[in-house]
């Protein structure tokens, strides 16, 4: 895998984010980093790359370098940014990549900024991932796992001092990053200049004060997408075990996973991309489940068409299907229907309204009579999955089958049809029960009387 | 009411076609003429009351086709006869005029026939058809006896080379055109002037030709779109017959015969007293057209005002923040939209009914936790936007069904139970109810929360 391009996403307060978009799968993700990142250091680093790649298999991922990191726009001196301003960072982002929906990926400090997203923007969540990540990070009274104010204070004179160093690099790793790979020479390096490319000593120190004010603790009850709190057993840089968030988030799973690396590329890695992997199956089957929309479908086709293009002469043929499809895309678009695709001589559209469905159709069936030819027609109202710019789903195969059985210039429509238009205004005829092909029961279908 | 300036709309093949708007009714309309001129209409006695007189009830676009008038006139024969071009020239027009669908009012036989065409090749931008003084076809042929003969129709043409835009022209004219005006010099000169403005002599003389072999009967029967014929009872330049002839062959078309002689149409008040009639009907089928096929949505807190009481004011009303808080949060996750929130209660539509009921329960499951109970009603039916909203019949059942559930139950009508089978949710039958208001006794089924 080359490294993916580097772009860059506008904010509302003109900050310039850097994000690339990599891997592909029907749902986004966007990868919420913790600390500091590089979007494109990371591929250099191989168990780094290797992590993105696995989420790349998974998904499109969507990864970026919070403001003040990476090769997004640094700080001025002193500048902290507020919650709401990171927020609108990864709408930006998003807003750039093309996504509308995504899962949010949190790694440890951008978990609360994932979760803050999720219960701010639902509708523009897909679920919550939060890798390693606590609610707030400081100490308080009821919060006792938290880290002390002089703890950080040391902390921050401390990196500052040695900001980038190996040697403080390789306390990072013991101390709380990765004790499994704290020996490892190559690990040391690269979190070491990781953390250089990543942020200068002063932005480290704004992302640090920012940190330690964060607490996104009020906002748990109000996530409602689903959601997924994932960390290793081990852990020594969560506050809180896993289990407080997955307590406080309504509905959200707890994986533990043996180990005690809070960086999620070391130690058994492939444990966290299976994980985030079994959890976006769930996902997408609940997406199928949520792009169920109630449509009307209508097919027509052109009553022997094949007998009639043999008779007519190919050319003269030609001419009268392109004549057929102008008025049939023209009656389709004036019932405000939806021209899904052409099968053959005909077409399947879909309708928000049954009862503009029937005068669609039965429009079509008339118009078309000028030309020589007949069209058959078939509705049905259900469910139907939308899959980009097709639908899916058994009521549309009950539409097909539904059409099939029309004669020349009849509108047939299922008893659901029927009923839905009760008070319209429009007239049917029993057209007696019949079996659908491959579907189960018998179907009453009614006959259209114009 | 000041006409706009005249501006000029390109057609695909390069011709500049002039046109005007006037009005800003709700409803477009556009005047497809045999002829105009856009320059002398205006100074017309009779023009300038009648095209204000349609503009107070429309927004009234008007154009000189091509060749006449301020439209471009140098054309190639090839450009100038067909029907299909003069029909691009409305499109065009149409287009600069930002209007996406208008009614079209075609005038006398050359303007209703590319009206009709428009309407018949176009469904999805004509809301309406209006003929006045038109005919299918304007020679006599053995299955249409009230053509005229050829012989007449070469006289016709030979006086037009001769004495177009002459007083006596214009005079001979009158006779048959407004019999009433053949003493009034001043309409005279006003008629002769027009035909001035519309072209030489020469361009009119092609006009005449070309009018004189259209023949549209075997369009007629492809026009689906809600079509007015209007024409004089005692007409003697085009007879009765020709109207009614049009109004037998237009699928369900409306005839209105009016008193009188003339021919001319911008005589008199009554031919625009039924446009306006039509117009009004037109701009009501629009708004059938918005109905769509929704899934409302009817949640509420049980007892909320013997918990207002225990809890106090305060405590209440931060309990009910939290709930619309909590509620919203789900609309957002299932796609709800909300429209309404009455008192305690929410009222969404959903564009899937299964995602409507898990998004009930979901409500019910999160209200429980904050300790309340809510009740909620679903129904799927067609409804209509009325100022922004959703409303009709269909919401009222919505409501009613909700009224009707206990402490933390979802209820649904047949309708939705019917939908929403394969999609997983279970009902258990909640017997027949009365709902107050709505006729008939209604079966409803309570989901199980699985």
């Amino acid at each position: 895998m080359t490294t993916p391009e580097t772009r860059f996403a506008t904010t509302g307060d003109d900050a310039r984010i850097a994000y690339q978009v990599f891997g592909q799968g029907s749902i986004d993700l966007v990868w919420v980093p913790g600390f500091v990142s590089h979007v494109e250091a990371m591929w250099r680093f191989p168990p780094l790359a290797r992590f993105a790649q696995r989420l790349g298999a998974m998904a499109r991922v969507i990864a970026f370098d919070k403001r003040g990191t990476g090769l997004s726009d640094r700080f001025a001196l002193g500048y902290i940014p507020d919650m709401e301003t990171r927020m609108d960072d990864v709408r930006a982002v998003m807003d750039a990549a093309g996504s509308e929906r995504a899962v949010i990926f949190g790694i440890s400090e951008g978990g609360p900024l994932a979760m803050l997203f999720a219960a701010t923007y639902p509708e523009r969540t897909v679920a919550l991932i939060a890798y390693g990540a606590s609610a707030r990070s400081a100490w308080a009274p009821d919060y006792p796992g938290g880290k002390k104010a002089e703890a950080v204070e040391q902390e921050i004179v401390d990196a500052k001092r040695r900001w980038g160093q190996e040697g403080w690099a390789r306390e990072q790793l013991l101390e709380w990053g990765a004790p499994s790979v704290a020996d490892d020479p190559d690990a040391v390096a690269w979190f070491s200049s990781f953390v250089r490319e990543g942020a200068s000593p002063e932005s480290y120190e704004s992302l640090e004060r920012m940190n330690e004010e964060l607490d996104v603790r009020p906002i748990l009850g109000a996530i409602r997408v689903p959601t997924l709190i994932l960390n290793r057993s081990g852990d020594l840089d969560i506050r809180a075990p896993g289990s407080y968030l997955a307590e406080r988030i309504p509905g959200s799973t707890l994986v533990e996973l043996p180990g005690d690396d809070h960086m999620p590329w070391f130690g058994s890695e492939d444990d966290v991309s299976g994980a985030i992997g079994a959890f976006l199956d769930e996902v997408r089957h609940e997406e199928a489940f949520l792009g169920r929309v109630l449509a009307t479908v209508l097919f027509t086709d052109i009553v022997d068409s094949t007998a009639s293009a043999a008779s007519e002469g190919d050319l003269r043929w030609r001419e009268v299907v392109d004549e057929h499809d102008r008025i049939v895309r023209g009656l389709i678009a004036r019932y405000q229907g939806r021209e899904i695709k052409t099968m053959g001589d005909g077409f399947l559209a879909t309708f928000d309204g049954p009862a503009r469905a029937i005068r669609s159709a039965t429009s079509i069936v008339e118009a078309v009579r000028r030309l020589g030819i007949e069209v058959r027609a078939g509705l049905h109202t259900g469910e139907c999955e939308m899959l980009g710019d097709d639908v899916g789903g058994i009521s549309v195969a009950i539409g097909a089958r539904v059409g099939a059985k029309a004669g020349p210039s009849e509108v047939l429509v299922s008893q659901t049809v029927k009923d839905l238009v009760a008070g319209s205004g429009l007239r049917f005829e029993d057209a007696g029960e019949h079996e659908l092909k491959g579907v189960p029961d018998r179907w009453r279908l009614y006959r259209v009387v114009d | 009411m000041d006409p706009s300036p005249v501006r000029y709309a390109q057609t695909a093949d390069g011709v500049h076609i002039a046109y005007q708007v006037v009005g800003d009714g709700p409803v477009d309309l556009v005047l497809v003429a045999s002829a105009l001129g856009l320059g002398e209409i205006w100074r017309s006695r009779r023009g300038t009351p009648f095209l204000q007189r349609l503009a107070s009830f429309s927004r009234l676009i008007m154009l000189d086709r091509r060749g006449t008038g301020l439209s471009d006139h140098i054309l190639d024969r090839e450009q100038q006869l067909p029907l299909e071009s003069r029909m691009e020239d409305v499109r065009a027009v149409m287009d600069a005029a930002d209007s996406p669908r208008a009614i079209l009012l075609g005038i006398e036989s050359g303007g209703f026939a590319v009206a009709a065409m428009f309407a018949a090749t176009l469904p999805e931008r004509s809301a309406g058809l209006v003929g006045f003084g038109a005919m299918a076809r304007e020679l006599w042929a053995s299955d249409y006896p009230f053509g005229i003969p050829l012989e007449e129709s070469d006289a016709g043409i030979a006086d037009v080379e001769r004495a177009w835009g002459t007083d006596e022209l214009a005079r001979e004219w009158m006779e048959g055109l407004y019999p009433a005006a053949l003493h009034d010099d001043v309409e005279i000169e006003s008629f002769a002037a027009e035909m001035r403005g519309i072209g030489g002599p020469g361009d009119a003389a092609i006009w005449a030709r070309v009018e004189r072999d259209i023949d549209i009967r075997e369009l007629l029967p492809s026009i689906r779109i809600p079509t007015l014929v209007v024409h004089r009872q005692d007409d003697l330049v085009v007879p009765i017959e020709h109207g009614r002839y049009l109004a037998a062959h237009i699928p369900g078309a409306e005839l209105v015969e009016l008193p009188g002689d003339a021919h001319m149409w911008d005589v008199g008040e009554d031919f625009p007293s039924e446009v306006e009639r039509f117009v009004g009907t037109i701009h009501q089928e629009q708004i059938d057209l918005d109905r769509f096929l929704a899934t409302v949505l009817f949640t509420d807190i049980v007892d909320s005002t013997a918990r207002a009481t225990s809890e106090g004011d305060r405590a209440w009303a931060s309990l009910v923040e939290r709930h619309h808080h909590m509620v919203r949060g789900h609309l957002a996750r299932y796609r709800g939209t909300e429209m309404d929130t009455a008192g305690d209660g929410f009222f969404a539509t959903f564009d899937g009914p299964a995602r409507a009921i898990r998004c009930a329960l979901a409500i019910a499951a999160s209200a429980r936790e904050l300790s309340i109970e809510v009740r909620a009603g679903a129904h799927t039916g067609e409804m209509q936007t009325i100022d922004g909203k959703a409303g009709g019949i269909a919401v009222t059942i919505g409501a009613r069904i909700m009224s009707v559930a206990n402490a933390s139950q979802v209820l649904v009508s047949q309708t939705v139970k019917d939908l929403t089978a394969g999609s997983g949710v279970t009902f258990e039958d909640a017997g027949e109810h009365e709902l107050k208001g709505v006729p008939d006794r209604w079966h409803l089924y309570r989901v199980v929360d699985t």
